[in-house]
This record gives C-alpha cells, structure tokens and sequence, in this order.
C-alpha cells in the first residue's frame, strides 16, 4: 500500500517537473514547391532581391516551458524564387536592394519580407494547430525606386497536432499547407495587379 | 488509496477544464453599419467602424480590448478613380485624441500597435503579459491552456489585420487597424479623429483625410 502510494507521488513529481523544466528545440522547415496554375508572364526583367533578413527569419513560439524556433528562411527564398520565376519574363536573384538598383537591364525591383508569423497550438492532441505567415511584397522601378506596388499576403493553414508518434509529420504537413497557401495568393496577387501588366511605371 | 487516485484524477479534469482553442469568429460587418464614419478626397473614399463596444470586440477578438486599452478600427478603402493607384499603409493611419486634428505637431499622436509577434509590446502579450512566469506543477497545466488561448488571440489579431497594399482604380480593401494605449475602460473614440495618409504611386502626390470618430 505505502508502494503504491509512492509510486503515484513519484508520477506526480515527475509531471510536475517535465511541466516546469525548459528547453529550446531548433528546427529547419523545407516545404515542396506549390503547383501553380499556368498564367501569362508579366513583361518585367526583375531583380528579386533575396536578403539576409528572409534567409534568417524564424518562427519563434513557446509551450508550456519550451521554446521553438523553426528556421523558414530556406522555404521562404524557394518559395519566392518559385513564384517570381511562374510570374516574370525574366528573374535575376540579387542578394540586396543596392545590388539591384545596380542591374541595369532589370527594369523592377521586387523585395519579399517576413513580416511576422503566429501559430497557436492546442492543448489537446485532436485540436488543430493554427498558422498564419504573412510576407510584404514591394516593386520599386528601378531607376526611380518608387513604389509601383505592394501587397502583404497574409497565408493561414490547420492542421491536427497530432500525438508524440504524429506531431513531427503533422507540422510539416501544417507548413506545406501555409508555403502552399501563401504561393498562391501571391501568385494571384501579381497576376492581378494591374500596375505589373505593362511595362510603364 | 482509490480515494487518493479519484481526488489526482478529478483535480486534474479541473486542471484541463476549458483547455481547448477555438478558432475566433471570423469577422462580418453590421448591415448597414451604422457606427462607420466615412470621408472621401481625391477620388478615395475611406469608411472607419471602431469598436467601442466591448461584447463586439469579445466576439471577433476574444478579449474585453477596451478594458485593455486597445483601440481596434476596422478600415474599408475605395479607390474611385479611373486612373490612380493609392498606396494604403498602416503606418500612415494615426490617432489623434482630443481635439489634436487642429494641433498637429506631433506630440498628441498615438502610435499605431507594433506589429503583433514582435518585441514585448504586441496587443496580446499586453494583455496577458508572458503566460508562463511562476508557473509550476500542475500550475503549469493551467498556463499551458491559457498559453494556447494567448497565442491563438495573438494569430487572430494578425490575420484580422489590413493589409498593406497599392489600391488599383476601381479596387477596394479592408481590415482592422490597432492602436495601443488609449484609456483603458472609456470610450476612446471621444473627440478623436484618425488622420490618414494616402501616397498615388505615380504622381507621388499625397492626400490627406482627417476623419472624426466622435459621435
């Protein structure tokens, strides 16, 4: 009796402890390239400038006593590489906004930032993680770099926690699902946009 | 011992009681929406709603934001022009309280909310502070649902946020803009205008709207 009263104070300690004791828990996310709808290529010569801040950007959030930090910033540079590529004639990769100021043949600049990401996750393993990332799109004319157009786009994506053996598969189902999203509605956004149709600022 | 084990077990059902995270209503505008102050110029027509009323901000935020002294405005932008486009960005929306339209130096002006998930001062972590400081045992159960309601209003208030974006002609965009303090429990709206800045991308000309939110 004294035994088992022992071993469910024990159990009790031990929760108690893996509740309190923290730790921080890396991860690098990859994502697949979304399959986009075929459209016209907008008759622009583009300097995507892909910077130190995208490459670095990282999902931080905590729980419990944890904290996570996913590094998106290699998905982030594919998925933009990706979309520019489906939507301009031309795309040169350029690593900042001076280097492509400096390309004369490029007519726009185009400049992808993380802006920010949340994600909230439930307590229970049948509750849905939420994500919502939202990344700022900027084209400057080249030569003048005045602001031709703009958009934030903001992508959402759920998907089940899932249980210890699921968590891992399920999260990068949930970043597929938002890298997906966020394709397409920037895709859509610069298809749409009247001010990237012609080629007069 | 059974007792033992029944009293762990239904402390721990208190313990997680109210631990899941519903997503927070989507937001529908009032029809007509009879609290909207509107003004045009320059062929842009902006319709400001704010949200006074702490039951609405419950509803689409899942917080009392006007105990917390949040000010939160659902924005609506019409861009009635044949030929211009706009450019609409947060950081040209200010609050001007009391009477500060006509008095414009600067030094009245409310800033807009840093971005949420940014830095210390984002509105949720302004409400609930870091969730898990002093946290322990079973202690540490109940931070961890309110962890996750926490987080959830914080994705909520950033998927609910405008967006910034070049209006085309004939085009038009909403979304909620948050300002951060205003006096927490009152109707912050009293003698307050939020001034608005709005650049057309070719001429580089700006326009400007004032736009009273005093009854």
């Amino acid at each position: 009796m004294k035994s088992m009263r022992l071993i469910v104070q024990i159990v009790f300690v031990v929760l108690a402890l893996s509740l309190t004791s923290g730790c921080t828990h890396l991860k690098t996310v990859s994502a697949q390239p979304t399959a986009l709808p075929a459209g016209q290529l907008l008759p622009h010569h583009v300097a995507l400038v892909l910077d130190q801040d995208l490459a670095n950007y990282k999902n931080k959030y905590s729980r419990g006593e944890d904290n996570f930090v996913d590094a998106l910033g290699v998905p982030l540079q594919d998925y933009a590489r990706q979309v520019a590529a489906k939507s301009f004639q031309q795309v040169d990769v350029v690593p900042s906004v001076e280097k492509a100021a400096a390309l004369a043949s490029a007519d726009l600049i185009l400049i992808p930032q993380a802006v920010k990401s949340d994600i909230s996750i439930p307590v229970w393993a049948w509750g849905n993680d939420n994500l919502t990332l939202v990344v700022k799109w900027t084209a400057e004319d080249r030569a003048s770099q005045n602001t031709v157009w703009l958009r934030t786009i903001t992508a959402n994506a759920s998907e089940p926690m899932g249980s210890v053996f699921s968590a891992n598969k399920n999260q990068r189902i949930l970043y597929q699902k938002v890298f997906d999203d966020l394709s397409l509605k920037t895709y859509n956004a610069f298809q749409t946009a009247p001010e990237l149709r012609g080629n007069q600022h | 011992m059974n007792q033992l084990i029944i009293v762990a077990f239904a402390s721990l059902q208190l313990f997680l009681a109210g631990c899941s995270t519903e997503k927070i209503t989507d937001y529908q505008p009032a029809s007509p929406p009879v609290s909207e102050r509107t003004a045009q110029a320059s062929g842009v027509e902006v319709a400001l709603d704010p949200f006074v009323d702490s039951q609405r901000t419950k509803q689409y935020f899942d917080i009392d934001a006007v105990a917390e002294g949040i000010a939160i405005v659902h924005v609506r932008v019409i861009n009635k022009t044949a030929d211009q486009t706009f450019l609409v960005e947060k950081k040209d929306f200010q609050l001007l309280p009391d009477g500060a339209a006509g008095d414009l130096t600067g030094d009245k002006k409310i800033e807009r909310a840093p971005e949420p998930g940014v830095g210390p001062a984002t509105p949720a972590s302004v409400l609930f502070g870091n969730p898990f400081v002093g946290s322990g045992g079973f202690g540490g159960l109940w931070s961890l649902s309110r962890s996750s309601k926490f987080y959830e209003i914080q994705r909520n208030f950033t998927d609910k946020e405008m967006a910034d974006a070049t209006l085309s002609p004939g085009q038009s965009m909403e979304g909620f803009v948050y300002f951060m303090p205003v006096k927490k429990g009152e109707d912050w709206t009293r003698a307050t205008t939020i001034r608005i800045n709005l650049t057309e991308t070719k001429t580089r000309q700006m326009t400007t709207l004032n736009i009273p939110l005093s009854h």
